[in-house]
């Protein structure tokens, strides 16, 4: 387990929803439902629970095996997992050290999680691990731009940033096919910044 | 591109105030003594900076990277913008005059950074192939 990683994500806990509860969910909600309207009949992983701002979204009715390195996040998402009109199996878990068996997954979903995983192409190779051959990726992700002044602008803001929180530089698309996903769509939701990216096992 | 009256209304808010944040504050700090390619550099580096504190805020209310990125670039201008006016005025500059220079600093990021979107939006299906 990433201690260091657990401990950051366990401060920010406390104020987590102040900062990203309304504001950011009320403007990703349309591109967030669409995205989780994917979710099958079969069994679905979803990575990096939080304080579970993304339920409210779900399908209903679904089986969800959600982790998240941080207990304390979990324990902030507690009501909304209750809330919600399905089955959330929740687990304290580092992406990279996930204990599931081979191909366990029919689906994996990830919002927001790639931008603080400390080995993207690593996690992103364990997530491919546990995917059935043939399942499907489906991210909410912010990533870095490749354009004049947002790219300089964002290399800059993340070595403020991955003190108390993400980057906000990463390449995910690139280390999604770095780790060997075949790459199916990606949506651009804000500039080449916020996005949807769809990719097989 | 955003539609939504509440964020359009949001974005153009975030972006005027710090325009306007970033204006006053660096015409307070530059001045005829400076040089005005060195003001013109940390002028953007402050602008940048300073737009964090309203960034921060306006984020809770209005979205987190669609509010950072054009608040972030609103200050880097109007920092670029102010410094460079106050490093060439003969004498410092009015605060009323940096204000209105942040403010046009600010609508005018915002309305490139929603062309911009449109523009990388219309790219996208490219990257995928």
């Amino acid at each position: 387990m990433d201690l260091v990683t657990q401990k950051k994500w366990d401060r920010a806990a406390a104020n987590f929803d102040l900062m990203a509860g309304y504001g950011p969910e009320k403007r990703w909600e349309p591109a967030k439902r669409a995205l989780f309207s994917k979710m099958g009949d079969g069994k679905i992983l979803f990575l990096a629970l939080g304080t579970g701002l993304d339920i409210p979204f779900f399908p209903p009715g679904r089986r969800i095996t959600a982790i998240d390195i941080s207990s304390g996040m979990i324990e902030k998402a507690r009501p909304r997992i209750d809330a919600y009109d399905g089955e959330i199996e929740t687990q304290v878990m580092d992406v990279h050290e996930m204990p599931f068996d081979d191909g366990t997954f029919d689906q994996v979903f990830t919002s927001c999680t790639f931008c603080s995983v400390p080995n993207p192409v690593a996690g992103l190779e364990q997530l491919r691990r546990v995917l059935r051959p043939g399942g499907e990726l489906h991210m909410f992700e912010h990533t870095g731009s490749r354009y004049f002044p947002f790219r300089v602008m964002m290399n800059a803001m993340t070595r403020i940033t991955r003190r108390f929180g993400p980057d906000m530089n990463r390449t995910t698309v690139e280390n999604v096919v770095a780790a060997g996903f075949t790459l199916e769509n990606v949506d651009h939701v804000f500039l080449d910044v916020v996005k949807t990216i769809s990719a097989r096992a | 591109m955003e539609t939504r009256p509440y964020f359009v209304f949001g974005d153009l808010l975030a972006n005027v105030l710090d325009g306007v944040f970033v204006g006053v504050v660096t015409s307070l700090v530059f001045g005829p003594g400076w040089n005005m390619i060195v003001a013109m550099f940390v002028g953007m580096a402050l602008g940048m900076v300073l737009s964090m504190i309203v960034a921060l805020p306006m984020q809770v209310g209005f979205g987190a990277m669609e509010i950072m990125v054009p608040v972030m670039t609103t200050g880097m201008v109007a920092g670029m913008v102010v410094s460079m006016a106050a490093a060439m005025a003969p004498a410092d500059l009015a605060l009323a005059h940096a204000a209105r220079l942040g403010f046009y600093s600010g609508l005018g990021t915002l309305v490139c950074c929603y062309a911009a979107n449109v523009w990388i939006q219309g790219r996208a299906s490219l990257w995928t192939s």
